[in-house]
């Protein structure tokens, strides 16, 4: 079944953020095949193939993870870190997707080996430009490794 | 040789020339004397002789037995004068001789003579006539022996004068050439000595008169080997000795001076401890107090009694180890005694197994520092919360607003045909206030990040900067009729990034306020006074009244209405925390309607803004 192909994964807490990116993404057709995940372990459990991700085979992987920083339990840093960290995910493409533009966010964020840190622009227009671009880039355009 | 010695010499020569005149004049007398005596034997024989001749007259006139035994008598005493005479003189003696010879022919014609007179007696008168001849001729050969002995007599006594004129003639002659000598071998000795004495003492003279002036390294010198010599030897020993000690007298007295001077300077440092306002304690090693001075007595009035128990002398053994141990032979350590903090300095005076405490009261500082520490960990504490509120600020205050514009434009989007037209207006006016505090939250945001940030000062070329920051600006606005000017951009030393922040928003300012000019005029430059290099923008814009020039800087301080000129009023406010960190000033001249001028200073050198 095509729905189940899950192209993009975001992990975002802030449901109005998850609708907006949803519905910016409808511009290229890729909405239903994202896979919404709410906080950090969530989005652990799911990668990794754990909790009540136990049975996901690990080795169909997104071509885009979209990750928020600022998510409950576990921060945007650390899943970034346990992406990296482990020799199945070290090699798949991180969007960082955050309002925040602190510096030592973005110095963090890269020196994990992110492939990409965008600030969401307040604007809505820009905002949906912006994620429907990523979303054309990385899932369209992009070629992976594997 | 010793001057003695040629006095010696002198008084031996006039000694020895003394004896000669002696000698001469005692050889003189005697041959005088001889002489003389030769002259009287003369005179006797004459007046012998002629006695005899009267004699011999008297016995003719009346011969007899008297005048015979007379005549023999004198004739016996002449005898004896003669032969008892001793000459010395060849001459005299050829001459006492003949008299001799003279004297026994006379005897023996006198002798015929009374023979013949004896014979005349007995004989006949034929036979005396010849006796009478007989006679005759024999007082004639008597008279004739005693003229000639006469004669011998007055030529003796004349010998004896000359001989008497020959030796007083000699020893006159004799006597003057030895005096001539003695004298000039005595002058020139005296003249010598006397030269040299004078010269010698001469030098001695000036010699001790040097040394007497004080200069006791003088020295004599004489090399003469006589008295003065070693006169002058013995005064260059004496003003050596006098030297050496007038030396150690100079060291004595040095010497003193300086145990003096070290007293007093002992004396000054004792005022040190006694006059310290901190207390300082000395012990032994076992901790008795050995030393107290004034401020310990004072502020540690009880330590004497309280020994190791006071809290001065607190943790005494560990203390004394540290001390002994530790190899630095000093430690620090705090202490509190009666309420007060006391900062304590110990150090181990090798020499004398004692320890000394130094104490400093740091009770106020110690509060202070304590204090400090204190709003430093609150300063940490509100800067933490000021980075926590940040981030808060440009996450989560961004995201509903992202929410509040994205659902308002969808709502357009999706319903707007089911909307009135107020009804969308309105929804539009909801999506531009989320856009514009949106705005306000990133301004907000980058102004409160300039505190925050680090500088880098360099060297910064300000054409250049100027060049480059207005095309990127031109870039973004092609459709405006913008004229720049750049006049002489001195070069800048400034934090290169903030300083582009500064140009970027003053020119930015000046294209947004000279908008509905055309050409719109920017001038762009510097100028150097002397004492700091004054960098200025000026438009032909809008201008602003002189009045609200005050309000020009501060945040969110605006002076048009967001639908004259958009904008959050933080760029002016960026422009001044940005030179207020480069030490700089800035500030703005205009009028309404007739163009800006803001300048600005760089001293070049960061300053902390609170």
């Amino acid at each position: 079944m095509l729905d189940d192909i899950i192209e993009v994964l975001l992990i975002e807490d802030n449901p109005d953020d998850v609708e907006l990116t949803l519905d910016a993404l409808k511009v290229h057709k890729l909405a239903n095949r994202v896979k919404v995940l709410r906080d950090g372990e969530e989005a652990l459990d799911y990668i990794f193939c754990m909790g009540q991700f136990a049975g996901r085979d690990i080795c169909v992987c997104p071509k885009v993870i979209l990750l928020d920083l600022k998510l409950p339990k576990v921060d945007g840093i650390e899943v970034l870190r346990r992406i990296r960290s482990d020799e199945r995910t070290k090699t798949l493409p991180v969007v960082v997707l955050t309002s925040s533009n602190e510096q030592k966010d973005r110095i963090d964020s890269y020196e994990l080996g992110v492939n990409s840190y965008i600030v969401k622009p307040v604007e809505f227009d820009n905002f949906a430009q912006a994620v429907a671009d990523i979303g054309f880039y990385w899932v369209l355009l992009n070629k992976l490794p594997f | 040789m010793s001057i003695r010695t040629k006095l010696l010499i002198n008084v031996l020569l006039l000694l020895c020339s003394l004896a000669i005149t002696g000698l001469v004049l005692n050889i003189v007398r005697d041959k005088v004397t001889d002489s003389v005596a030769t002259g009287a034997l003369a005179d006797q024989i004459v007046i012998g002789v002629s006695d005899m001749n009267t004699i011999t007259y008297d016995y003719l006139m009346k011969p007899g037995g008297r005048a015979r035994q007379q005549w023999e008598m004198k004739h016996a005493s002449l005898d004896d004068l003669i032969r008892g005479a001793r000459f010395t003189g060849e001459k005299e003696g050829i001459i006492l001789t003949r008299i001799m010879k003279g004297h026994e022919d006379m005897a023996l014609f006198f002798k015929q003579l009374i023979e013949n007179d004896e014979k005349k007696k007995h004989s006949a008168a034929s036979m005396r006539a010849l006796l009478d001849e007989n006679n005759e001729r024999s007082v004639t050969q008597l008279m004739a022996r005693s003229q000639i002995m006469a004669g011998d007599a007055y030529s003796l006594s004349r010998e004896s004068d000359a001989s008497i004129q020959k030796a007083l003639t000699w020893s006159v002659w004799f006597i003057t050439i030895t005096l001539v000598i003695v004298i000039v071998i005595s002058g020139s000795i005296s003249y010598f000595l006397s030269g040299n004495i004078t010269a010698s003492i001469k030098t001695l003279k000036s010699g001790t008169e040097i040394i007497a002036r004080g200069d006791l390294g003088h020295r004599i010198g004489l090399s003469s080997r006589d008295e003065i010599g070693e006169l002058a030897e013995a005064f260059d020993r004496m003003s050596e000795q006098l030297q050496a000690t007038t030396a150690s007298r100079n060291d004595l007295a040095r010497e003193i001076l300086e145990r003096k001077r070290a007293e007093t300077e002992t004396e000054r440092l004792a005022t040190f401890p006694r006059l310290n306002p901190n207390p300082i304690v000395e012990t032994d090693l076992a901790g008795n107090i050995q030393y107290l001075n004034p401020a310990a007595e004072r502020l540690l009035p009880d330590i004497r009694e309280r020994g190791l128990t006071h809290p001065w002398l607190a943790d005494w053994e560990a203390l004394v180890r540290a001390c002994c141990e530790g190899g630095t032979e000093r430690g620090v350590r705090e202490v509190t005694v009666h309420g007060r903090w006391y900062l304590q300095t110990i150090h181990l005076v090798k020499e004398g197994e004692r320890i000394r405490i130094y104490g400093l009261d740091f009770t106020e500082r110690r509060a202070a520092e304590t204090e400090l520490k204190e709003r430093t960990i609150q300063l940490e504490a509100a800067n933490k919360e000021l980075e926590g509120f940040s981030y808060s600020v440009s996450h989560d205050l961004r995201a509903p607003l992202r929410a509040i514009d994205g659902f308002s434009t969808r709502l357009i989007r999706d319903f707007g045909d089911k909307l009135e037209e107020d009804g969308v207006r309105k929804l539009h006016a909801i999506s531009r206030n989320a856009q514009q505090m949106g705005q306000l939250i990133d301004d907000l945001l980058s102004f409160s990040r300039l505190s925050r940030k680090e500088m880098h000062m360099s060297r910064i070329n300000m054409e250049a900067l100027a060049r480059d920051v207005w095309s990127e600006i031109k870039e973004s606005i092609p459709n405006r009729e913008l004229d720049l000017r750049i006049v002489d951009m001195i070069p800048a030393s400034g934090d290169a990034s903030l300083i582009r922040q500064v140009v970027v928003n003053l020119l930015s300012n000046a294209v947004k306020f000279t908008r509905d000019r055309k050409p719109a005029v920017i001038e762009i430059g510097s100028r150097n006074d002397g004492t700091e290099i004054t960098y200025y923008v000026k438009d032909n814009g809008v201008g602003f009244d002189m009045r609200y020039s005050d309000k020009l800087f501060g945040v969110f301080e605006r002076l048009h209405r967001p639908d004259e000129f958009e904008g959050t009023g933080v760029g002016l406010a960026i422009v001044q925390r940005i030179i207020h960190r480069h030490g700089g000033r800035v500030w703005a001249e205009g009028k309404v309607n007739g163009g800006a001028t803001f300048y600005f200073t760089i001293a070049g050198k960061e300053r902390k803004i609170a």
